[in-house]
Order: C-alpha cells, then structure tokens, then sequence
C-alpha cells in the first residue's frame, strides 16, 4: 500500500468520525444531559461555598 | 478541623502540587531570564561549564515546561477530577507517591542538566535512568486518575477530565516510544531509531508534547475554571465534544512541520503542514468556547483580575494557535525557521496561554484550597496581570520584529550571488531586540514574585473555614 492509499483511507475514515462526532454531539437526546453538564463547574464550587459558610469556623 | 470532613476529597496533594507550581515557576523563569541576559552580555558565563546557554537552556525548557506546567496540571488535575465525579482519589499513597516521584524527577533534571548528561533530544533531554522514573510516576498518574474516574458517582464524564485523560494517556505513550534508547554507561544511551527516523519520531514527540502536554491538559483547567470564576455555565457543551475529537486526532499529525526542508520525505512534509493548518478550525472553536463562556458577565472582567488572567490566556491560546498553522506553511517556515522568530511564537504560548491560565487556576482556587476566606490581595493580582501581560508583549513583539529581520538577513544575497551578511552581523542585529525581550522576561518574573508574596501572605491569614473539601450531597448519603 503506498503512501497516498493509506492517506484516502485516512481522510475517509476522519471525514466519517468527524460527522459522527457532531451528530452525537447535537442529537436532540443528548441536549438535556448536556446543559446539565456545562452547569457543573459553577454548581459545585457554590455547593462548597455554602458547605463551607454552613459549618463556618472550626 | 472537624473529623471526618476532610476525608472527603484529597485535597493535600493538589497543594502540594499548586505550591510547588509557583515555586518552579519562579525558578524555571529565572533561569530563563537568565540565559535571555546570556544572549544579550555573553560574558555572563563565567567561562564557567555548567553556566554556558546550551547547559542552562535544556533546563530552563524542562523546568518551566514540566515542573511549573506539570505541577499545576497534577494539582489541577486531581481538584477537578474530584469534584466533577464527585469522589476522593482512588488512593492517597499513589498520589503522594506522584507527587515526590515528579520532584525527584525535577530535582534530578536540575542536577543532571548543568552537568552536561544529555540525551540530546529536545524537550526529552533527560537521561534513562530519569527516563524510567518519568514512566513509573507517569503510569501512576494515569492510575490514580483513570482509576477516580471508574468510580465516579456522576454518571457522565465532565469535559474537562476528557482533555485531561487525553493528556495523561498520549504523555505516555510519547514518552515511552520517544526514550526508546539503549544504555551504554549510567550517563549515556543511544536512540533506538536513526537518521531521518529518528529525527520524525523526535517532532512527533516534541509536537505531540505542544498539543497534550502544554494544550489539551491546558484545556482542561480551561473547560473547568473559566465557566467557576465567570460564575457562568459553558457557552457549548457540544461544541466542547466537538472540539475534543477534533483536537486530538489532528494534532498527532502535525509533527513534520519542525522539519521541513529536511531529510525527510516531501510528503511527509507537505502532510505535516496540511494536518497543522486543519489544527486551527479545532483551536480556534476551543477558543470561542472559552471566551464566550463569559457572555452574561462580561461586566466581572472589569473588577475581577483572576478572570482577567483566564480570558487573557485563551486570547493567547487563539493567537498562537493563529500563528502556528502560518508558520507550518513550507514558503512562511523558510523564513521564520531557525530564527527567533520560532521563540517568539513559543513564548506567546507558553506566557501568554500556559502561564496565564495556569496562573488564573491557581488564584481561583488557592484560597479555598487553604481553608482561607479570599486571597490577601486582589490589587496585587491586578498588578501581576498587567505587568505580565506587559512583560509578555514586549517579549513576543520584540522576537517577531527581530526574528523576521533576522530571516530576511539570512536569505538576502548580492547581485553575484554571494551573501550580503555575515552571520556575525544578524547576531550584532539581533542584541536591541534581546535587550527588549529581557525587560519583558524581567517583567513577566516579577508578576511570579508578586504572586508568592500573595500567596503566602493569603496562608498567613487566621483559617476561617475548616476543612474545604466535602462531596456535594454526601452529607445525606
């Protein structure tokens, strides 16, 4: 197999994972788990800023 | 401290990577400041071995890439990984035995380079007896983390760990085929690969290490800090899944544009620089995921200099990603290759986005690392962002301007076909520029100094809470 055969299987392949990856990504079924995730940063540092101001000083 | 409470997270361990963070930090860049004077006053020497630039240079690199980036990507690293699966690390001994395995590693780079033991790859300079130590820790690493993250309590996986354990992951595996190399002596092995194979294995490495090393891992602090001090959830998750896939699977083949010009294959070459300018559709979408994660608090930037570091760094992000793909063009690298041109870009990624966001991540989350109310000083971060960011403008202006002269200097020729310049006389060029590029070196180091002195002076301050580290809703479980 010379070099420009495994390139066209290569870009195949990545054009294929790519439209894959972006349908997974936006499928409708997925929206809802995925607005939960992009909260959870901010979620868990003001659950352990409550947390903390709850117990207060030791 | 409460008993029990601080059993929840392992929080010693990312401090001990945070402090020591800061502390190599303000080392790696010392010694970079130094050989930047080096350049400008060659006596600076001292006729002295293991004070010359090719000795101090390699430990420049390791120490700011892999013991100031390291540690904070360790710290980082394990902090959100926790948080976001929402259980402790799987174990306490391994990580702890990270943690000194990595340091006996900087100790030994910072011993073993000034002695001149090399094996003279860059950024892999390290020698196989350090080699295997790197793989041990490393394996660890990936233990420890990948073993946290099979007994999560929260069913997905944050984005932020996916960039995370691509970077663990792919570190190793660069790691491990680079340092193939056989011993002769204690002090000295040979590569396993040779010629032009040897020399793309290299930049498949050294590329690989700029895309997990000092990038994917880097996007991990992104996709968890900016959206935490922004107070803001991320602007697109999907395009955050979208960005990961495409990220990592181009940028394995972007190694061949430090080559070429080369021995090696045209194609490859030519491969290379097509991969490398795919590489900016991916970067570029990060980017806009991380800026406009603060849309809805744009009004912080002004007030909040932490967000300021953030924001800035992946403005960085963006413009060495920009410049990048530019430089990876055949007819653009065969006038900034070999010039300073290539350290200004470095530094624009490694000031700007690396140090910045790492920088950022360690004031976000310091205070309540240490069970401390905020920071001793926000003036003080306020005055670190804008004399760093100074410092880091200086410095990239003045290896641009300087480089592109020098590459025009380098190729111009007389009529008869002779070279118009002595090299001699592009490094007498060159010496306004390197005096430019050490007062913003000088003044991206102070930022650092100021940072310790905040920080330590934040720790000097009565606790005010107790333990910080709990699992959401563990206390019902």
């Amino acid at each position: 197999m010379n070099p420009a055969t495994i390139h066209s299987i290569y870009t195949v392949f990545w054009v294929i994972l790519m439209i894959a990856v972006v349908w997974w990504a936006y499928g409708r079924r997925r929206k809802k788990v995925f607005d939960e995730m992009a909260q959870m940063p901010v979620q868990i540092e003001e659950e352990e800023q409550r947390h903390t101001e709850q117990r207060g000083a030791p | 401290m409460a008993a029990g409470t601080q059993d929840w997270y392992n929080d010693k361990v990312v401090r001990q990577f945070a402090v020591m963070a800061v502390v190599w930090g303000v080392v790696g860049m010392a010694v970079g400041l130094f050989i930047a004077a080096q350049l400008v006053w060659p006596g600076l020497n001292f006729d002295t071995p293991w004070l010359t630039f090719s000795r101090l240079r390699p430990l420049h690199t390791n120490a700011v890439i892999f013991a100031f980036g390291g540690c904070g990507l360790f710290a980082t690293s394990y902090y959100v990984v926790q948080r976001t699966c929402q259980v402790r690390l799987i174990s306490d001994k391994l990580a702890s035995f990270t943690f000194w395995g990595w340091q006996a590693v900087i100790v030994a780079a910072a011993i073993t380079l000034p002695m001149g033991i090399t094996a003279s790859k860059e950024y892999a300079e390290l020698e196989w007896p350090i080699d295997l130590l790197i793989a041990v820790v490393w394996i660890c690493y990936a233990i420890v983390f990948f073993g946290t993250i099979a007994k999560r309590r929260q069913p997905h996986i944050y984005v932020a760990n996916w960039f995370y354990g691509a970077f663990i992951l792919t570190v190793a595996i660069l790691h491990i085929v680079n340092s193939a190399e056989i011993p002769v002596s204690l002090t000295k092995s040979y590569p396993v690969y040779s010629g032009a194979v040897d020399a793309m294995v290299q930049w498949w490495y050294g590329h690989n290490a700029v895309g997990f090393f000092l990038t994917a891992g880097f996007l991990g602090m992104m996709y968890y800090f900016v959206p935490k001090q922004a107070g803001r959830p991320v602007y697109s998750y999907r395009l955050s899944i979208v960005h990961f896939w495409a990220l990592i699977s181009t940028y394995m083949w972007a190694g061949p544009h430090h080559l070429h010009y080369t021995a090696l294959p045209d194609w490859t070459q030519t491969l290379g620089m097509v991969f490398s300018l795919i590489l900016l559709a991916p970067s570029w979408g990060g980017m806009i995921n991380g800026i406009m994660t603060c849309s809805g608090a744009w009004d912080k930037l002004r007030t909040d200099p932490i967000l300021k570091f953030l924001v800035v760094a992946v403005s960085f992000y963006g413009m060495s990603t920009f410049e990048g793909p530019m430089m990876s063009i055949k007819t653009v690298n065969s006038l900034s290759h070999y010039t300073d041109w290539v350290i200004g870009h470095v530094h624009s990624g490694a000031l700007g986005w690396v140090g910045m966001i790492t920088i950022g991540s360690i004031y976000a989350f310091f205070p309540r690392l240490f069970g401390r109310p905020q920071l001793y000083s926000i003036r003080l971060v306020e005055l670190h962002f804008w004399i760093a960011t100074l410092g880091v403008v200086l410095y990239i202006v003045a290896m641009w301007a300087g480089g592109v002269m020098q590459g025009l200097m380098w190729r111009a020729v007389n009529p008869d076909g002779t070279l118009t310049y002595s090299f001699v006389e592009t490094v007498a060029a060159m010496r306004p520029y390197y005096i430019l590029r050490f007062l913003g070196g000088i003044m991206y180091l102070a930022g650092m100094i100021i940072m310790c002195y905040n920080l330590i002076r934040t720790v000097q301050q009565p606790h005010t809470v107790s333990a910080p580290s709990l699992i959401p809703g563990a206390a019902r479980a």
